[in-house]
This record gives structure tokens, C-alpha cells and sequence, in this order.
């Protein structure tokens, strides 16, 4: 199984998927692909099928859904040949004394009483997002993102940032530190002009142990954002400048 | 103004820590990990007869859990074992004198839980 990220939560480099899988069958290698598509289902326009993958993953809480439900594809002949994890409830057809016979998919994964609410919430994200059209969002998105690089640009001498710098094939993501400030302190200062990031590994301490830093800041924009918001983050680093004094 | 948070008191200890670095083969040499954020800090000391004789830190992380442990080392250098025990959080973080939400409460205790566990 070769399981990876469609875009990285840190640098937002977005992964030539279907080049990778080119590459797998061109060598041969008979793995399965698992693609974690969780940082780009609420930015790219996603096709499985051209992807070519055979199973995809995604979260509901990273495309405004509710928490605690979220989706796995896979292709219909692999899951066809698949045992569930638990067992109980709906995944069952028959039982007898002896034996008993699985439901079809996907009610044979579906066990035990199902989310209603959060898999209703997942769907009506989902139609939000359709409303408005994922080539839109992507576009809007791209154009977020080269303004976000350019002020990155213009602040290039107390802050470093990590990840492609061209927006082409690359999430509105970014994540940095600022010289001599650890990102920690960087986040408390953001959030005091109500800009919120995270700081720290991102759960990706390898990356972290790749670009060599105990942590970074992470802003992300969505498509509710806007070059102000973008701007509002540019003179807020300034403001880090003046409370440590640098 | 100053800021409430990044005092005067506080960038001082973060730019210039005291009692920053190892004691080679200490009696006492503790690590420990805030699991939230990544911050970690390296206590080491040397113990004479019950007594903090001598102490460092070394540390990776914010401002807050570094100038924190900082003023801790200051606060117990010399000071009797027993009577460090006795120092209780908000013993320590009234020392501090910042305002810090629940989160950061954990940066500037970390160096103090660190010290507290390796005597205890």
C-alpha cells in the first residue's frame, strides 16, 4: 500500500498523484493508493477516477461539516473483497446458529448505528461547496495565494517561509517562522488582531525534522477569505517586530 | 505601554536566560516534553547536602516557557530541596506576575513540573 497526501497540511505543495501512480505501474510495483485528500477535498476539484487511485480519504471538520464523520472511497472491486473491522448490527444479512452472511456494500462498513446528523451535515457541506463550484473556489484560492506570497515576499527578511513559492500546484497554506521568535509567541501575538494559526509540528514532526525547526506558524485561507484578511496578517508580523523589540 | 503578556521582566529573562545550559555529570539531569506544543526543556543540578547547590536549564520552545524557567532557576538556586517542594503553582506563577490563558499556564509551568517531578 502506498498511502500519501494529496496536499501537505504544512507546505501545501500539492502531489502529482496521478504521476506518482504513472510511476508505480511503469515499475511495476503492485501497491494499492490511499490518498488523504482531507487538506484539499475544500479546495481542489477532486476525480477519483482520473486520479486513479484506489482509495481516498477525507474529513467533514476541514470542509465546514460537522466533526466526527468523514468519507472513504475505494474501488468498488476492492471493497467487494474486503472484510469489515467490527462487526454488529446493519453489516449483517443473515444469521443462524452457525454461519452468517455479510451485507452488501457499503452497509457491510456501516456498523452499529450510523452518525444521522454529522453524515446529514456532511451533505449539505458538500452541496454548499458544489453551489459555489470548486473551479471557482480553486481560482479565487489561487489568486489568494499569489497575493500571500507576495507579501511573504516583502516580509522575507524576519520571516521564513516554508513550501513553494509559486502558487501553481500549491494550497493556500502557509507556514513559517519568524527570526528569532518561536512560533508559539508569533500565534499569541496574531491572535491578539484575531488571526488564528496554528503553531507547532502540525502532527508532521518529519517535515518539521526535514526543514529543521521545532515548530512553525501555519495560516490557511479558505475561500471566505480576502487579500484584506491577507494584508491584516502582513502588518500583524510587523506588530511581532515591536513586542519583542527586534 | 508594556505588553501584559511579553513583560519588561519577561523578554529580559527571554533573551538573556540565566543559569542557561548543562552541568556535566550532574547529580540530577531530567528532559521532558510539553506534549501540546513540542516545547521542551533539560533541567540539570547538582544536590550538596539536601541543597540545590547548583543549577541549569537548556530549552526549545517559546518565550514564555523559556523566561519562566529562567526566574525558576533564579527563585531555587541555593535554596534547600525540602523548601522547593513547598513552592506550589500558584506559588510560582504569581512570581511571574503575567496574565496567561489556560494554555500558556502550561509553557510557564513546564520548566516548574520538570523540577518538581525530579526531586519529588
Amino acid at each position: 500500500m502506498v498511502s500519501l497526501t494529496h496536499a501537505s497540511n504544512v507546505t501545501g505543495t500539492i502531489n502529482p498523484i496521478q504521476e506518482i501512480i504513472k510511476f508505480l505501474k511503469t515499475n511495476n510495483i503492485q501497491a494499492k493508493v490511499a490518498v488523504d485528500a482531507a487538506q484539499s477535498a475544500p479546495h481542489l476539484p477532486i476525480n477519483v477516477q482520473n486520479m486513479g487511485c484506489d482509495f481516498v480519504a477525507f474529513s467533514s471538520h476541514k470542509m465546514f461539516g460537522p466533526s466526527g464523520v468523514g468519507v472513504l472511497w475505494a474501488r468498488m472491486e476492492l471493497l467487494a473483497e474486503m472484510d469489515p473491522v467490527f462487526v454488529g448490527s446493519q453489516m449483517i444479512k443473515t444469521v443462524s446458529k452457525e454461519n452468517y452472511t455479510l451485507s452488501n456494500v457499503p452497509e457491510r462498513f456501516e456498523v452499529g448505528t450510523p452518525n444521522l446528523e454529522g453524515v446529514v451535515g456532511l451533505g449539505t457541506a458538500i452541496d454548499f461547496i458544489e453551489s459555489i463550484g470548486r473551479e471557482n473556489i480553486a481560482a479565487y484560492e489561487e489568486e489568494l495565494t499569489q497575493y500571500g506570497l507576495s507579501l511573504f515576499k516583502r516580509l522575507e527578511s524576519i520571516v521564513n517561509l516554508y513550501g513553494p513559492k509559486t502558487s501553481v500546484k500549491r494550497l493556500g497554506i502557509f507556514s513559517f517562522t519568524f527570526n528569532g521568535v518561536h512560533a508559539h509567541d508569533v500565534a499569541e501575538i496574531l491572535s491578539r488582531n484575531n488571526i488564528c494559526v496554528r503553531s507547532g509540528h502540525h502532527c508532521a514532526q518529519i517535515i518539521l525534522e526535514k526543514i529543521k525547526q521545532p515548530a512553525t506558524a501555519r495560516a490557511s485561507i479558505s475561500m471566505y477569505n480576502s487579500k484584506e484578511d491577507l494584508d491584516k496578517l502582513a502588518n500583524s508580523l510587523e506588530d511581532v517586530k515591536k513586542v519583542f523589540k527586534i | 505601554m508594556q505588553d501584559q503578556l511579553y513583560r519588561e521582566i519577561i523578554l529580559e529573562h527571554w533573551k538573556n536566560p540565566h543559569n542557561y545550559g548543562v552541568i556535566p555529570d550532574a547529580d540530577i539531569d531530567v528532559v521532558d516534553v510539553n506534549e501540546l506544543c513540542g516545547d521542551s526543556i533539560r533541567i540539570t543540578m547538582e544536590i550538596k547536602n539536601n541543597k540545590i547547590e547548583h543549577i541549569m536549564f537548556s530549552s526549545e520552545g517559546c518565550a514564555i516557557s523559556k523566561a519562566s524557567a529562567s526566574m525558576l532557576t533564579d527563585l531555587v538556586h541555593k535554596k534547600a530541596v525540602s523548601d522547593v517542594k513547598k513552592i506550589t503553582p500558584e506559588n510560582f506563577l504569581e512570581l511571574l506576575e503575567i496574565e496567561l490563558t489556560p494554555a500558556r499556564t502550561k509553557c510557564a509551568l513546564l520548566s516548574y513540573s520538570i523540577l518538581q517531578n525530579a526531586i519529588k
